[in-house]
Protein backbone atom coordinates (compact mmCIF):
# COMPACT_ATOMS: atom_id res chain seq x y z
CA UNK A 1 0.00 0.00 0.00
CA UNK A 2 1.47 3.02 -1.16
CA UNK A 3 2.29 5.54 1.36
CA UNK A 4 0.07 8.70 1.53
CA UNK A 5 1.64 12.29 2.84
CA UNK A 6 -0.57 15.47 2.79
CA UNK A 7 1.16 17.14 -0.45
CA UNK A 8 -0.77 14.55 -2.34
CA UNK A 9 -3.45 15.89 -4.23
CA UNK A 10 -7.10 14.97 -3.37
CA UNK A 11 -10.27 14.10 -5.76
CA UNK A 12 -11.31 16.86 -7.82
CA UNK A 13 -13.84 16.70 -10.45
CA UNK A 14 -16.52 19.10 -12.42
CA UNK A 15 -19.96 18.61 -12.67
CA UNK A 16 -22.46 18.48 -14.65
CA UNK A 17 -24.02 22.48 -13.97
CA UNK A 18 -20.11 23.73 -14.01
CA UNK A 19 -19.72 23.22 -10.48
CA UNK A 20 -16.22 21.71 -8.75
CA UNK A 21 -16.05 19.71 -6.01
CA UNK A 22 -12.55 19.46 -4.44
CA UNK A 23 -11.04 17.24 -1.39
CA UNK A 24 -8.56 18.40 1.12
CA UNK A 25 -5.99 15.19 1.42
CA UNK A 26 -5.01 16.37 4.43
CA UNK A 27 -8.01 17.38 6.06
CA UNK A 28 -9.20 13.58 4.72
CA UNK A 29 -6.57 11.86 5.81
CA UNK A 30 -7.28 13.08 9.68
CA UNK A 31 -11.39 12.64 9.53
CA UNK A 32 -12.52 9.17 11.31
CA UNK A 33 -16.06 9.33 10.06
CA UNK A 34 -15.93 9.56 6.39
CA UNK A 35 -19.17 10.41 6.01
CA UNK A 36 -18.60 12.00 3.12
CA UNK A 37 -19.81 8.54 1.64
CA UNK A 38 -22.71 7.17 3.58
CA UNK A 39 -25.28 8.70 1.18
CA UNK A 40 -23.40 9.13 -1.79
CA UNK A 41 -26.10 8.15 -4.83
CA UNK A 42 -25.71 8.97 -8.27
CA UNK A 43 -28.11 9.02 -11.58
CA UNK A 44 -27.05 5.34 -12.29
CA UNK A 45 -27.73 4.55 -8.29
CA UNK A 46 -24.45 2.94 -7.74
CA UNK A 47 -22.69 5.92 -5.60
CA UNK A 48 -19.89 8.07 -7.40
CA UNK A 49 -17.85 8.34 -4.17
CA UNK A 50 -16.50 4.98 -2.46
CA UNK A 51 -13.82 5.14 0.50
CA UNK A 52 -10.49 3.52 -0.79
CA UNK A 53 -7.57 3.65 1.25
CA UNK A 54 -8.85 6.31 3.62
CA UNK A 55 -9.68 8.05 1.32
CA UNK A 56 -12.77 9.18 -1.39
CA UNK A 57 -12.44 7.99 -4.53
CA UNK A 58 -14.78 7.49 -7.74
CA UNK A 59 -16.06 4.45 -7.68
CA UNK A 60 -15.51 3.81 -11.48
CA UNK A 61 -12.17 5.07 -12.04
CA UNK A 62 -13.70 6.06 -15.75
CA UNK A 63 -16.98 7.19 -14.50
CA UNK A 64 -17.35 10.43 -15.84
CA UNK A 65 -19.17 12.70 -12.93
CA UNK A 66 -19.54 15.72 -15.65
CA UNK A 67 -22.00 14.17 -17.46
CA UNK A 68 -24.43 13.84 -14.75
CA UNK A 69 -23.41 10.88 -13.38
CA UNK A 70 -23.28 12.44 -10.24
CA UNK A 71 -26.49 13.84 -9.47
CA UNK A 72 -25.09 17.20 -7.20
CA UNK A 73 -27.26 15.85 -4.26
CA UNK A 74 -24.55 18.21 -1.66
CA UNK A 75 -25.14 15.38 0.83
CA UNK A 76 -21.20 14.55 0.68
CA UNK A 77 -20.34 17.92 0.92
CA UNK A 78 -22.65 18.57 3.98
CA UNK A 79 -22.02 15.10 5.65
CA UNK A 80 -18.33 16.22 6.00
CA UNK A 81 -19.54 19.50 7.31
CA UNK A 82 -21.40 18.39 9.86
CA UNK A 83 -19.57 14.71 10.60
CA UNK A 84 -16.27 15.07 9.15
CA UNK A 85 -13.63 17.09 8.52
CA UNK A 86 -14.90 19.67 6.43
CA UNK A 87 -12.22 18.97 3.74
CA UNK A 88 -14.88 18.25 0.90
CA UNK A 89 -15.47 21.51 -0.95
CA UNK A 90 -18.26 22.01 -4.15
CA UNK A 91 -18.10 25.62 -5.35
CA UNK A 92 -19.01 27.52 -8.25
CA UNK A 93 -18.04 30.79 -9.80
CA UNK A 94 -20.20 33.33 -8.28
CA UNK A 95 -23.09 33.63 -10.46
CA UNK A 96 -23.73 37.86 -10.02
CA UNK A 97 -20.12 38.17 -11.66
CA UNK A 98 -20.16 39.87 -14.85
CA UNK A 99 -18.63 42.49 -17.09
CA UNK A 100 -19.58 45.86 -16.39
CA UNK A 101 -20.23 46.35 -19.84
CA UNK A 102 -21.14 50.14 -21.80
CA UNK A 103 -24.05 49.75 -23.65
CA UNK A 104 -22.78 53.15 -25.75
CA UNK B 1 -35.90 39.10 -17.42
CA UNK B 2 -37.03 39.25 -20.50
CA UNK B 3 -37.85 43.05 -19.92
CA UNK B 4 -35.25 45.48 -22.66
CA UNK B 5 -35.01 49.00 -21.06
CA UNK B 6 -35.35 52.26 -22.71
CA UNK B 7 -32.28 52.94 -24.64
CA UNK B 8 -32.75 49.35 -25.95
CA UNK B 9 -36.25 49.87 -27.22
CA UNK B 10 -35.32 53.31 -28.48
CA UNK B 11 -32.45 51.28 -30.40
CA UNK B 12 -34.89 49.15 -32.05
CA UNK B 13 -36.71 51.67 -32.97
CA UNK B 14 -34.25 53.98 -34.86
CA UNK B 15 -33.53 50.85 -35.87
CA UNK B 16 -36.91 50.86 -38.04
CA UNK B 17 -37.26 54.38 -38.53
CA UNK B 18 -38.91 55.62 -36.38
CA UNK B 19 -37.67 59.23 -34.66
CA UNK B 20 -36.01 58.77 -31.28
CA UNK B 21 -34.51 61.73 -29.61
CA UNK B 22 -30.62 62.38 -29.19
CA UNK B 23 -28.96 60.75 -26.36
CA UNK B 24 -25.81 59.33 -25.13
CA UNK B 25 -25.63 56.84 -21.84
CA UNK B 26 -23.44 57.06 -18.58
CA UNK B 27 -22.48 54.64 -15.98
CA UNK B 28 -24.83 55.35 -12.65
CA UNK B 29 -21.57 54.45 -10.36
CA UNK B 30 -19.29 57.09 -12.38
CA UNK B 31 -19.83 60.90 -11.05
CA UNK B 32 -18.15 62.52 -13.87
CA UNK B 33 -21.15 64.09 -16.05
CA UNK B 34 -20.43 65.11 -19.70
CA UNK B 35 -21.18 67.79 -22.09
CA UNK B 36 -24.22 67.84 -23.83
CA UNK B 37 -25.17 69.87 -26.42
CA UNK B 38 -28.99 69.80 -26.05
CA UNK B 39 -30.97 73.19 -24.29
CA UNK B 40 -33.12 70.72 -21.89
CA UNK B 41 -32.01 67.70 -21.22
CA UNK B 42 -33.84 64.41 -19.48
CA UNK B 43 -32.05 62.17 -16.76
CA UNK B 44 -33.38 58.98 -17.00
CA UNK B 45 -32.28 55.81 -14.78
CA UNK B 46 -32.42 52.80 -17.24
CA UNK B 47 -34.34 50.48 -15.04
CA UNK B 48 -37.62 48.20 -15.78
CA UNK B 49 -39.56 49.50 -12.66
CA UNK B 50 -42.16 51.59 -14.03
CA UNK B 51 -43.50 55.48 -12.93
CA UNK B 52 -39.54 55.96 -12.50
CA UNK B 53 -40.68 59.75 -12.67
CA UNK B 54 -42.65 59.36 -9.34
CA UNK B 55 -40.03 57.78 -8.18
CA UNK B 56 -37.50 60.29 -8.75
CA UNK B 57 -35.31 57.76 -11.31
CA UNK B 58 -36.08 60.56 -14.42
CA UNK B 59 -34.99 64.48 -14.06
CA UNK B 60 -35.77 66.85 -16.58
CA UNK B 61 -33.16 69.92 -16.81
CA UNK B 62 -31.95 72.84 -18.30
CA UNK B 63 -28.62 72.30 -19.66
CA UNK B 64 -26.57 74.57 -16.79
CA UNK B 65 -28.58 72.07 -14.33
CA UNK B 66 -27.43 68.62 -15.88
CA UNK B 67 -24.82 68.07 -12.88
CA UNK B 68 -27.49 68.22 -10.04
CA UNK B 69 -30.12 66.34 -12.09
CA UNK B 70 -27.66 63.66 -12.56
CA UNK B 71 -26.99 63.29 -9.02
CA UNK B 72 -30.51 63.46 -8.21
CA UNK B 73 -31.39 60.59 -10.05
CA UNK B 74 -28.47 58.58 -9.05
CA UNK B 75 -29.30 59.18 -5.42
CA UNK B 76 -32.67 58.13 -6.15
CA UNK B 77 -31.74 54.88 -7.48
CA UNK B 78 -29.42 54.06 -4.44
CA UNK B 79 -32.14 55.18 -2.01
CA UNK B 80 -34.50 53.13 -3.94
CA UNK B 81 -32.41 49.50 -4.56
CA UNK B 82 -33.52 49.43 -7.98
CA UNK B 83 -30.80 48.45 -10.39
CA UNK B 84 -30.17 50.81 -12.82
CA UNK B 85 -26.49 50.49 -13.49
CA UNK B 86 -26.90 53.31 -16.65
CA UNK B 87 -28.39 56.74 -16.79
CA UNK B 88 -29.83 58.02 -20.29
CA UNK B 89 -29.22 61.42 -21.03
CA UNK B 90 -31.12 63.06 -23.67
CA UNK B 91 -32.55 65.88 -25.52
CA UNK B 92 -35.65 67.01 -24.07
CA UNK B 93 -38.04 67.85 -26.64
CA UNK B 94 -41.43 69.78 -26.46
CA UNK B 95 -44.33 67.75 -26.70
CA UNK B 96 -47.45 69.35 -28.42
CA UNK B 97 -49.42 66.58 -28.25
CA UNK B 98 -48.84 62.68 -26.77
CA UNK B 99 -50.02 59.09 -28.42
CA UNK B 100 -50.03 55.68 -26.85
CA UNK B 101 -49.11 53.21 -29.34
CA UNK B 102 -48.25 49.42 -28.68
CA UNK B 103 -48.45 45.63 -29.37
CA UNK B 104 -49.73 42.93 -27.08
CA UNK B 105 -50.00 39.24 -27.27
CA UNK B 106 -53.65 39.42 -26.35
CA UNK B 107 -54.70 36.07 -24.57
CA UNK B 108 -58.79 36.89 -25.18
CA UNK B 109 -58.24 36.87 -29.37
CA UNK B 110 -54.74 34.51 -28.76
CA UNK B 111 -53.05 36.92 -31.28
CA UNK B 112 -50.87 40.34 -31.76
CA UNK B 113 -53.52 43.33 -30.64
CA UNK B 114 -52.71 47.12 -31.45
CA UNK B 115 -53.45 48.75 -28.54
CA UNK B 116 -53.70 53.20 -29.55
CA UNK B 117 -54.84 56.35 -27.29
CA UNK B 118 -55.07 59.73 -28.14
CA UNK B 119 -53.59 60.98 -24.91
CA UNK B 120 -50.33 59.05 -24.17
CA UNK B 121 -47.70 60.02 -21.08
CA UNK B 122 -48.06 58.66 -17.35
CA UNK B 123 -51.29 56.73 -15.29
CA UNK B 124 -52.02 54.84 -18.35
CA UNK B 125 -53.25 52.02 -16.82
CA UNK B 126 -55.34 54.02 -14.67
CA UNK B 127 -59.11 52.69 -15.16
CA UNK B 128 -60.34 55.87 -16.34
CA UNK B 129 -57.30 56.16 -19.02
CA UNK B 130 -57.13 52.64 -20.07
CA UNK B 131 -61.24 52.69 -21.09
CA UNK B 132 -59.87 54.90 -23.29
CA UNK B 133 -57.95 52.76 -25.27
CA UNK B 134 -58.46 51.44 -28.46
CA UNK B 135 -58.02 47.83 -28.89
CA UNK B 136 -57.67 46.03 -32.42
CA UNK B 137 -56.47 42.53 -33.00
CA UNK B 138 -53.96 41.84 -35.53
CA UNK B 139 -53.56 38.87 -37.79
CA UNK B 140 -50.19 37.34 -36.99
CA UNK B 141 -49.35 35.42 -40.21
CA UNK B 142 -48.90 38.47 -42.65
CA UNK B 143 -48.36 41.42 -41.47
CA UNK B 144 -50.76 44.30 -42.49
CA UNK B 145 -49.64 46.73 -45.49
CA UNK B 146 -48.79 50.30 -45.02
CA UNK B 147 -51.91 50.95 -46.86
CA UNK B 148 -54.20 49.01 -43.83
CA UNK B 149 -52.04 50.87 -41.18
CA UNK B 150 -52.92 54.45 -42.89
CA UNK B 151 -56.53 53.43 -43.72
CA UNK B 152 -56.85 52.61 -40.07
CA UNK B 153 -55.60 55.41 -38.75
CA UNK B 154 -56.98 57.74 -41.55
CA UNK B 155 -60.58 56.91 -40.22
CA UNK B 156 -59.86 58.68 -37.01
CA UNK B 157 -61.89 61.85 -36.45
CA UNK B 158 -59.58 64.35 -34.79
CA UNK B 159 -56.41 63.88 -35.52
CA UNK B 160 -54.08 66.15 -37.48
CA UNK B 161 -54.16 64.67 -40.96
CA UNK B 162 -49.70 65.15 -40.76
CA UNK B 163 -49.38 62.82 -37.80
CA UNK B 164 -52.10 59.93 -39.50
CA UNK B 165 -48.77 58.62 -41.72
CA UNK B 166 -46.53 59.03 -39.17
CA UNK B 167 -48.72 56.95 -36.43
CA UNK B 168 -49.25 54.08 -39.34
CA UNK B 169 -45.67 54.11 -40.15
CA UNK B 170 -44.94 53.95 -36.29
CA UNK B 171 -47.64 51.22 -35.68
CA UNK B 172 -46.18 49.05 -38.67
CA UNK B 173 -42.45 49.43 -37.28
CA UNK B 174 -43.80 47.99 -33.64
CA UNK B 175 -45.36 45.07 -35.59
CA UNK B 176 -42.19 44.67 -36.80
CA UNK B 177 -40.35 44.65 -34.06
CA UNK B 178 -42.89 42.59 -32.34
CA UNK B 179 -42.73 39.80 -34.84
CA UNK B 180 -39.02 39.94 -34.89
CA UNK B 181 -38.04 39.71 -31.97
CA UNK B 182 -40.54 37.74 -29.86
CA UNK B 183 -42.04 40.49 -28.10
CA UNK B 184 -44.98 39.65 -25.86
CA UNK B 185 -45.34 43.43 -25.73
CA UNK B 186 -43.82 46.45 -27.48
CA UNK B 187 -45.31 50.15 -26.42
CA UNK B 188 -43.98 53.32 -27.35
CA UNK B 189 -45.84 55.64 -24.59
CA UNK B 190 -45.99 58.49 -25.53
CA UNK B 191 -45.46 58.68 -28.92
CA UNK B 192 -44.75 62.39 -28.93
CA UNK B 193 -45.67 65.28 -31.73
CA UNK B 194 -42.53 67.34 -31.07
CA UNK B 195 -42.47 69.96 -34.53
CA UNK B 196 -43.68 68.21 -37.07
CA UNK B 197 -41.88 64.70 -36.35
CA UNK B 198 -43.29 62.12 -33.88
CA UNK B 199 -40.90 60.97 -31.77
CA UNK B 200 -40.63 58.05 -29.41
CA UNK B 201 -39.98 59.90 -25.80
CA UNK B 202 -39.87 56.66 -24.02
CA UNK B 203 -40.67 52.66 -24.92
CA UNK B 204 -40.88 49.54 -23.45
CA UNK B 205 -40.73 45.76 -24.11
CA UNK B 206 -41.14 42.46 -22.96
CA UNK B 207 -39.99 39.38 -24.86
CA UNK B 208 -40.55 36.07 -24.66
CA UNK B 209 -38.49 34.45 -22.51
CA UNK B 210 -38.73 30.80 -24.49
CA UNK B 211 -37.57 32.30 -27.55
CA UNK B 212 -34.27 33.83 -25.63
CA UNK B 213 -32.42 31.52 -26.96
CA UNK B 214 -32.83 32.27 -30.42
CA UNK B 215 -33.33 36.38 -29.90
CA UNK B 216 -29.75 37.03 -28.49
CA UNK B 217 -27.86 35.89 -31.26
CA UNK B 218 -29.89 37.81 -33.62
CA UNK B 219 -29.59 40.90 -31.58
CA UNK B 220 -25.71 40.30 -31.68
CA UNK B 221 -25.94 39.40 -35.44
CA UNK B 222 -27.72 42.22 -36.47
CA UNK B 223 -24.77 44.28 -34.82
CA UNK B 224 -27.17 46.37 -32.37
CA UNK B 225 -25.15 47.59 -29.37
CA UNK B 226 -28.02 45.53 -26.78
CA UNK B 227 -26.36 43.57 -24.57
CA UNK B 228 -27.04 40.18 -24.50
CA UNK B 229 -28.97 40.22 -21.11
CA UNK B 230 -31.88 41.77 -19.97
CA UNK B 231 -33.49 42.07 -16.04
CA UNK B 232 -31.26 42.99 -12.96
CA UNK B 233 -27.98 41.96 -11.88
CA UNK B 234 -29.58 38.88 -9.68
CA UNK B 235 -31.65 37.84 -12.54
CA UNK B 236 -28.95 37.80 -15.22
CA UNK B 237 -27.15 35.63 -12.20
CA UNK B 238 -30.29 33.49 -11.54
CA UNK B 239 -30.56 32.64 -15.49
CA UNK B 240 -27.52 31.34 -15.36
CA UNK B 241 -28.72 28.11 -13.34
CA UNK B 242 -30.34 26.55 -15.65
CA UNK B 243 -28.15 27.86 -18.93
CA UNK B 244 -26.89 24.54 -19.77
CA UNK B 245 -28.59 22.55 -17.13
CA UNK B 246 -31.57 20.73 -18.32
CA UNK B 247 -32.60 19.42 -14.73
CA UNK B 248 -35.27 20.96 -12.78
CA UNK B 249 -35.65 24.87 -13.05
CA UNK B 250 -35.15 27.80 -11.01
CA UNK B 251 -36.83 30.89 -12.49
CA UNK B 252 -35.93 34.56 -10.30
CA UNK B 253 -37.53 37.57 -10.82
CA UNK B 254 -37.28 40.31 -8.35
CA UNK B 255 -40.02 42.45 -7.74
CA UNK B 256 -40.07 46.26 -7.47
CA UNK B 257 -39.99 47.53 -3.95
CA UNK B 258 -40.47 50.98 -4.59
CA UNK B 259 -44.02 49.58 -5.96
CA UNK B 260 -44.34 47.81 -2.88
CA UNK B 261 -44.03 50.69 -0.89
CA UNK B 262 -46.41 52.31 -2.71
CA UNK B 263 -49.12 49.75 -2.47
CA UNK B 264 -48.48 48.91 0.99
CA UNK B 265 -47.83 52.07 2.98
CA UNK B 266 -47.80 51.22 6.34
CA UNK B 267 -48.91 48.36 6.42
CA UNK B 268 -45.55 47.14 4.72
CA UNK B 269 -43.68 44.96 8.14
CA UNK B 270 -40.90 43.76 5.68
CA UNK B 271 -39.55 42.33 2.35
CA UNK B 272 -38.85 38.59 2.29
CA UNK B 273 -36.99 36.50 0.59
CA UNK B 274 -39.08 33.63 -1.35
CA UNK B 275 -38.78 30.40 -2.89
CA UNK B 276 -41.53 28.64 -3.59
CA UNK B 277 -42.05 24.92 -5.58
CA UNK B 278 -45.28 25.12 -8.02
CA UNK B 279 -46.53 28.63 -9.01
CA UNK B 280 -50.52 28.10 -7.37
CA UNK B 281 -48.96 27.05 -4.09
CA UNK B 282 -46.43 30.11 -4.70
CA UNK B 283 -48.94 32.46 -5.47
CA UNK B 284 -51.21 31.87 -2.78
CA UNK B 285 -48.72 31.49 -0.21
CA UNK B 286 -47.30 35.43 -1.56
CA UNK B 287 -51.08 36.19 -1.18
CA UNK B 288 -51.14 35.27 2.30
CA UNK B 289 -47.83 37.18 3.43
CA UNK B 290 -49.20 40.33 1.82
CA UNK B 291 -52.22 40.30 3.47
CA UNK B 292 -49.74 40.26 6.78
CA UNK B 293 -47.79 43.02 5.60
CA UNK B 294 -45.12 40.89 4.49
CA UNK B 295 -43.91 41.36 0.80
CA UNK B 296 -41.96 39.01 -1.29
CA UNK B 297 -39.23 41.03 -2.66
CA UNK B 298 -38.54 38.49 -5.08
CA UNK B 299 -40.58 35.39 -6.83
CA UNK B 300 -38.45 32.23 -7.44
CA UNK B 301 -39.90 29.02 -8.67
CA UNK B 302 -37.29 25.95 -8.28
CA UNK B 303 -39.85 22.83 -9.55
CA UNK B 304 -39.56 20.04 -11.77
CA UNK B 305 -36.95 18.40 -9.29
CA UNK B 306 -33.88 19.94 -9.65
CA UNK B 307 -31.00 19.14 -8.32
CA UNK B 308 -29.97 20.33 -4.84
CA UNK B 309 -27.10 22.54 -6.21
CA UNK B 310 -29.75 24.44 -8.15
CA UNK B 311 -31.80 25.17 -5.42
CA UNK B 312 -28.04 26.00 -3.65
CA UNK B 313 -27.33 28.86 -6.22
CA UNK B 314 -30.88 29.78 -6.17
CA UNK B 315 -31.31 30.65 -2.61
CA UNK B 316 -27.76 32.29 -2.78
CA UNK B 317 -29.57 34.58 -5.01
CA UNK B 318 -32.81 35.38 -2.92
CA UNK B 319 -30.57 36.00 0.12
CA UNK B 320 -28.62 38.05 -1.80
CA UNK B 321 -31.46 40.72 -2.09
CA UNK B 322 -30.43 43.91 0.11
CA UNK B 323 -33.38 44.83 2.80
CA UNK B 324 -34.53 41.12 3.44
CA UNK B 325 -36.46 40.85 6.68
CA UNK B 326 -37.55 37.09 6.49
CA UNK B 327 -36.91 34.34 4.19
CA UNK B 328 -40.00 31.90 3.44
CA UNK B 329 -39.85 28.55 1.36
CA UNK B 330 -42.98 26.58 0.45
CA UNK B 331 -43.57 23.37 -1.45
CA UNK B 332 -46.98 22.25 -3.32
CA UNK B 333 -47.31 18.74 -2.59
CA UNK B 334 -44.98 18.27 -4.77
CA UNK B 335 -43.19 15.03 -6.19
CA UNK B 336 -39.74 16.04 -6.22
CA UNK B 337 -37.24 15.10 -4.16
CA UNK B 338 -37.63 17.55 -1.06
CA UNK B 339 -33.99 16.12 0.57
CA UNK B 340 -32.45 16.96 -1.96
CA UNK B 341 -34.21 20.91 -2.40
CA UNK B 342 -33.49 21.02 1.68
CA UNK B 343 -29.77 20.25 0.92
CA UNK B 344 -29.62 22.98 -1.43
CA UNK B 345 -31.01 25.52 1.06
CA UNK B 346 -28.87 24.39 3.76
CA UNK B 347 -25.47 24.91 2.03
CA UNK B 348 -26.87 28.74 0.79
CA UNK B 349 -27.71 29.08 4.52
CA UNK B 350 -24.33 27.85 5.61
CA UNK B 351 -22.55 30.04 3.23
CA UNK B 352 -24.53 33.46 3.42
CA UNK B 353 -24.06 33.23 6.83
CA UNK B 354 -21.13 31.63 7.89
CA UNK B 355 -20.78 33.46 11.64
CA UNK B 356 -24.22 31.60 12.92
CA UNK B 357 -23.33 27.97 11.12
CA UNK B 358 -26.49 29.30 8.82
CA UNK B 359 -28.86 30.88 11.21
CA UNK B 360 -30.15 34.01 9.37
CA UNK B 361 -30.38 37.10 10.89
CA UNK B 362 -33.84 37.40 10.51
CA UNK B 363 -37.25 35.01 10.61
CA UNK B 364 -37.77 31.79 8.29
CA UNK B 365 -40.04 29.58 7.71
CA UNK B 366 -39.61 26.58 5.19
CA UNK B 367 -42.61 24.25 4.23
CA UNK B 368 -41.70 20.84 3.22
CA UNK B 369 -44.94 19.01 1.71
CA UNK B 370 -44.43 15.97 -1.04
CA UNK B 371 -42.29 13.05 -1.92
CA UNK B 372 -39.08 12.97 0.67
CA UNK B 373 -40.94 15.49 2.79
CA UNK B 374 -40.32 14.07 6.28
CA UNK B 375 -36.78 13.00 4.94
CA UNK B 376 -35.97 17.12 4.15
CA UNK B 377 -37.54 18.06 7.49
CA UNK B 378 -34.93 15.21 9.35
CA UNK B 379 -32.30 16.74 7.09
CA UNK B 380 -32.88 20.07 8.60
CA UNK B 381 -33.25 18.86 11.99
CA UNK B 382 -29.51 17.21 11.76
CA UNK B 383 -28.45 20.38 11.11
CA UNK B 384 -29.98 22.44 13.81
CA UNK B 385 -32.95 24.08 12.20
CA UNK B 386 -35.50 22.30 14.64
CA UNK B 387 -34.21 24.46 17.50
CA UNK B 388 -33.54 27.74 17.01
CA UNK B 389 -36.09 30.27 17.70
CA UNK B 390 -37.05 32.59 14.80
CA UNK B 391 -36.84 29.54 12.03
CA UNK B 392 -40.28 27.24 11.30
CA UNK B 393 -39.69 24.09 9.96
CA UNK B 394 -43.09 22.50 8.48
CA UNK B 395 -44.11 19.35 6.66
CA UNK B 396 -47.70 18.66 4.70
CA UNK B 397 -50.12 19.07 7.03
CA UNK B 398 -49.26 23.10 6.64
CA UNK B 399 -51.38 24.98 4.56
CA UNK B 400 -50.38 28.30 3.19
CA UNK B 401 -52.39 30.22 5.28
CA UNK B 402 -50.86 28.80 8.62
CA UNK B 403 -47.46 29.05 7.24
CA UNK B 404 -47.80 33.15 6.30
CA UNK B 405 -49.15 32.94 10.02
CA UNK B 406 -46.08 31.50 11.68
CA UNK B 407 -44.13 33.46 9.97
CA UNK B 408 -45.47 36.75 11.01
CA UNK B 409 -45.91 34.91 14.63
CA UNK B 410 -41.94 34.51 14.29
CA UNK B 411 -41.36 38.05 12.65
CA UNK B 412 -43.26 39.46 15.97
CA UNK B 413 -41.67 37.97 18.37
CA UNK B 414 -38.26 38.12 17.08
CA UNK B 415 -38.90 42.31 16.84
CA UNK B 416 -39.78 41.82 20.14
CA UNK B 417 -36.99 40.33 21.10
CA UNK B 418 -34.55 42.29 18.84
CA UNK B 419 -36.53 45.57 20.96
CA UNK B 420 -36.00 44.37 24.42
CA UNK B 421 -32.03 43.95 23.40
Amino acid sequence: MPRRNGAEPGLSFSMLSGGRLSVDAAACARCASKACVRRCVSSTLDPVLVIRDGRPVLSRPDGRPESGWCIECLACELDCRLHGEAGLKIEWPDDTEETDGDPG
Amino acid sequence: MSALLEYQVKQLLAAEGVPVPEGLMVKTSVSAVPQVPWARVAVKAQTAVSSRARKGLVRLCGAGRLRAAVRSVRSAVRRSGVDAPHLLLEEALEARREYYLSIVSDPVSRGPCLLFARSGGVDIESPTRRAKIERVPLPVLEAPSRAKWIAFFGRKAGLPPGVKPALADAAAALYRLYRKWHCRMIEVNPLALCGERLVALDGKARLDEDALPVVGPLLREAGLTLPGETGTRLERAAAKIDAGDYRGSAHFVENDPVRARERLGGRLRAFVGFNGIGTGASLTAMDELVRLGFFPRNFCDTSGNPPASKLYRATRIILAQPGLGGYFFISCVSSQQLHHTARGILKAFQETFPATGGEPPYPAVLVFRGAWDEEALELLREHGWGDRPHVAILGRETTEREAAARFAALYEAHHAKTKRR
